[in-house]
């Protein structure tokens, strides 16, 4: 019985490592992060008492927060909708033809791979007041007066434009991978009946990867809603908090006023959301 | 050296997969464990190499307690049922792998080695080339091989041919046979669950029906005499035909009655030996006869001719017919709820529901006691 | 020609130019000089392409500082994080666990959670407790939380996909688990674990947010550095551009190389 006993630590061996590093650095900061949501911690004035709720009411009843939110939530339902659609004619197109497939993955997966920084900065120089392509385009060929960085609304236009440029080629290969895994005779019958390209998309693609296209919403659902880093190299959140998203407000509260109980709840509330979120999707989609 | 399981059982979450099993092996001799899938072969066979560790037993070798040795402690070779060749060694460090890691032995041994089992299962012409490429008969002689190359006192085969094509079966049996020969110091134990295969191939068999050791002895012995219903219906091909009937003693004979297919037998005692705690009352009993030992006959006319005295008939229609190998398989209706199965010994078109009479010798029965399956009689009457 | 390769032409070229004229705008920028890339209408080429602000990028803006820190970060973390996931993908494949589903349950529940969950924490961890402020260590430790799920997901599965028997094999012979996993294991796997190690390189190197607060100058990353020119820049666009190239190019190339595990990786969790 002494190789048993021996033989049962093998697994605690292996996994230490990485459960060291999931003790120390997810669930420890976790609690860490509820303690601060239910405590007082603020420089100056906070005492680190404990306040319960104060601080979720507080951040939920915020007017900036709630205008945020707002602002976030259109902004997701937007991109979502939008790469969504645009992504599955693309993995569509994509299944269809092998040509295009093998020209166009190695391209579509580089903005991918791009830090999400540095694709904010692509889009601040190509949309840049002064000496942007796109600026310029739309200024002469489409007669619109384009300065993202006082028009609001041009500014929020253009990160959801950055976004489906940066996102709806993973939506494009979800969906192809899903295409790629109905079984050939469905597509044949389809396409030996001649049914129009549409046709297929709706009858034949819809139908078949319906869990892989709620797995696309999710996905893109959760990371949208989540966005930061190339808006925050674009816009700063600006102008007067037209693209002032929720991780950005989130960043202010905890990293530049250090008011960190309040950011530590307005954490735990993006949290839940995207929970509840992701529940409601896949349970709406899945009728 | 002896090879020898104590009341070894092994549990698996609730499932017994082995129940009490006490066995011996002898080293000169190859035996088979034969079952169905699912009934505790290869958990056996891990347990003899030390790959997994039994519950409750022991395992002794050459006099030692080996229960709880490792395996690389133990001498033992195995031939995997999905071979296990690595895939990304050449057949030639698949095979030199076991010699390799033992540190035992110098390059040089370690290349007349393979070399040398190579060509004795005829695979030197592949040594270069990787798994993917070779064939499964291939793969299974590099398997095999692998297992040949070190010196062990144990080697464990676990069903290694029932991967393959049919016909390279066939001719594997053979092969298998010939190259086992060649480890007379080793205790050799087979796992398989085609009873041609243990017939042809193991001196011994063990019959190891979901984890319980039904049956131990030569192959020959208990084929001829299973010791009880299960034994005999799995460890025979074709399956036995069985009918419930009764028997009773009356007046010197034996009467056996077999509603099932119409037939009463009366055979004097001086013909047929059975047990005399028998004489006192009827039992209910089952009757078995091997599709071998049946005839099939196409017309009365026929059968005229070559009827010899004593032998029962039946009608019957015929269902279908298969074909086994070289042999047709016939299943014949007898009445409403009984058909009987006959193995003719050549390849026949049989057209189906024609009426045929089905002859037997009485003498060729199987009789088990039908409430414990226990065998109370056969035509081989060495048990 | 036919005409449905004609529109497969077509098609091609339109999402073609779509995805890579952004990119190429920052390239053709960082070649131009600052009066090129005021010019009206814009240069849609470089006229005069100079590799000197990148040279300028590099030194006079301590550009290499910056991306010698972010590679040598990644470059440990992915090791780290490999060999860590690694362990820990061989022991819920090769072992008897409770909990094997917690895992699951548990990656996907951080992947839902906003990156500030944790940033209050680490500060407190990093910067406060140990020290690290401004040191590569602290980042090098602190990715391991983004990676390991990524690494694990990948390495597990590949795992999962070699039979059990070979095991049996290899214990046959005497050898253990960890010779197991290295000699038999890795080499069969080494192209996942290749992929799983450029993939965590490449989450590591992209990342902004926890590089940001938690160095400033002697760790800085090319990320933050990005983000810190703008704030000054005015008249470095060109400088700027350039050391935007040099921070998409690990991502470019380790895109195209790992194209077919990408959209794993991005699902459990790369930026």
């Amino acid at each position: 019985m002494n190789i048993s006993k021996r033989e049962r630590l093998y697994p605690l061996i292996f996994t230490l490592p990485a459960l060291v590093v999931y003790i120390m650095l997810a669930f420890i900061p976790l609690i860490f992060t509820i303690y601060l949501s239910i405590t007082n911690v603020r420089p100056g004035v906070g005492t680190g008492e404990f306040v319960g709720a104060k601080n979720f009411v507080d951040v939920l009843t915020d007017a900036t927060t709630l205008a945020s939110l707002r602002i976030t939530v259109i902004y997701t339902a937007i991109v979502v909708a939008i790469e969504l659609v645009l992504g599955f004619i693309i993995g569509a197109l994509m299944y269809e033809s092998i040509t295009i497939r093998k020209v166009l993955t190695p391209l579509l997966v580089i903005p991918l791979g791009l830090p999400p920084l540095t694709v904010g900065l692509i889009w601040r120089f190509l949309a840049h007041p002064d000496f942007g392509a796109l600026t310029y385009y739309l200024r002469n060929a489409l007669g619109i007066n384009f300065n993202y960085s006082v028009n609001g609304l041009q500014a929020f236009t253009l990160t959801i434009l950055m976004d489906i440029w940066m996102w709806t080629s993973l939506v494009a290969f979800i969906t192809l991978g899903g295409m790629l895994s109905i079984p050939p005779e469905y597509t044949e019958s389809f396409l030996v009946d001649g049914a129009s390209f549409w046709h297929r998309l709706r009858y034949l693609y819809f139908r078949m990867i319906k869990s892989n296209i709620i797995f696309a919403i999710i996905l893109r659902f959760m990371d949208s809603f989540k966005v930061f880093d190339q808006v925050f190299m674009l816009t700063q959140g600006g102008p007067a908090g037209a693209t002032y998203y929720i991780s950005i407000h989130l960043y202010r509260i905890g990293l530049t006023v250090w008011d960190l109980s309040r950011g530590a709840a307005l954490s735990l509330v993006i949290l839940i959301i995207v929970i509840i979120m992701s529940n409601i999707i896949i349970k709406v989609m899945r009728r | 050296m002896k090879l020898e399981l104590l009341h070894v059982s092994k549990y698996y979450r609730n499932i017994k997969a082995l129940n009490n099993i006490s066995i011996e092996f002898e080293s000169g001799k190859i035996t088979t464990i034969f079952g169905p899938a699912g009934s505790g072969k290869t958990t056996l066979l891990k347990i003899i190499a030390g790959l997994e560790k039994p519950d409750n037993g022991k395992v002794i070798f050459g006099g030692r307690d080996i229960t709880f040795l490792p395996p690389h402690q133990r001498e033992v070779a195995f031939v995997f049922q999905t071979y296990g060749l690595f895939p990304h060694l050449t057949v030639y460090d698949n095979i030199a792998f076991p010699l390799k890691v033992s540190k035992k032995y110098s390059q040089s041994e370690i290349d007349r080695r393979v070399k040398e089992v190579a060509e004795m299962l005829k695979i030197s012409d592949v040594l270069q080339k990787y798994p993917a490429q070779l064939s499964g008969g291939q793969r299974q002689r590099v398997a095999i091989a692998r297992a040949l190359v070190k010196d062990s006192k144990i080697l464990l085969l676990d069903e290694p041919l029932t991967n393959l094509d049919y016909k390279i079966r066939e001719s594997m049996r053979g092969e298998l046979r010939k190259i086992l020969a060649r480890s007379s110091d080793k205790v050799v134990i087979y796992t398989t669950p085609d009873p041609i295969e243990a017939l042809s191939i193991g001196d011994y068999v063990g019959i190891l029906i979901f984890g319980n050791l039904l049956q131990f002895g030569e192959t020959m012995s208990i084929y001829n005499n299973p010791r009880n219903i299960t034994v005999a219906q799995f460890f025979s091909y074709p399956p036995m035909n069985m009918f419930s009937g009764s028997l009773y003693y009356e007046n010197g004979s034996w009467i056996l009655s077999i509603p099932e297919i119409n037939t009463s037998i009366k055979l004097s005692e001086k013909v047929i030996r059975l047990d005399t705690s028998f004489k006192t009352k009827s039992v209910d009993v089952v009757v078995g006869i091997k599709p071998r030992d049946l005839t099939l006959y196409f017309s009365s006319e026929e059968y005229e001719k070559s009827k010899r005295n004593g032998l029962i008939a039946l009608n019957g229609i015929v269902i279908t017919s298969e074909v086994l190998g070289s042999e047709t398989l016939v299943h014949v209706r007898i009445n409403e709820k009984s058909r009987i199965s006959i193995l003719i010994p050549e390849l026949r078109p049989i057209e189906l529901e024609v009426p045929v009479i089905v002859a037997f010798n009485p003498l060729n029965i199987y009789i088990f006691d039908k409430k414990s399956g226990d065998l109370m009689y056969s035509p081989y009457q060495e048990f | 020609m036919r005409m449905k390769t004609i529109i497969n032409i077509v098609i091609i070229a339109i999402i073609a130019l779509i995805t890579l004229f952004p990119l190429y705008w920052l390239i053709i920028t960082s070649l131009k000089s600052y009066t090129e890339i005021y010019a009206n209408p814009p240069y849609l080429y470089p006229p005069n392409p100079t590799l000197q602000y990148y040279i300028e990028a590099l030194y006079k803006f301590y550009g290499l500082k910056y991306l010698t820190n972010s590679l040598v970060i990644a470059v440990t973390n992915a090791a780290i994080s490999t060999l860590a996931s690694l362990l820990a993908a061989y022991a819920v494949s090769r072992f008897n666990f409770r909990g094997k589903d917690n895992l699951f349950f548990t990656f996907v529940s951080m992947r839902m959670a906003p990156p500030a969950i944790f940033a209050v924490a680490y500060y407190y961890i990093f910067c406060r407790t140990l020290g690290l402020r401004d040191n590569i260590l602290a980042l090098i430790i602190l990715y391991n939380v983004f990676n390991i799920p990524i690494a694990i997901w990948l390495l597990l599965s590949a795992l999962e996909a070699i039979p059990k028997d070979l095991d049996a094999v290899a214990q046959l012979e005497g050898l253990s688990h960890f010779k197991i996993l290295f000699r038999i294991h890795v080499p069969i796997i080494k192209g996942t674990v290749a992929v799983s190690y450029l993939l965590t390189f490449l989450n590591a190197f992209n990342e902004y947010l926890f590089a940001s607060f938690i160095t400033s100058t002697e760790a800085r990353t090319i990320t933050t550095a990005l983000q810190g020119m703008i704030t000054v820049a005015g008249v470095y666009w060109s400088q700027m551009a350039a050391l935007g190239v040099l921070s998409a190019l690990p991502g470019i190339i380790i895109a195209v190389i790992a194209r077919r595990y990408l959209v794993t990786g991005l699902t459990m969790g790369m930026v």
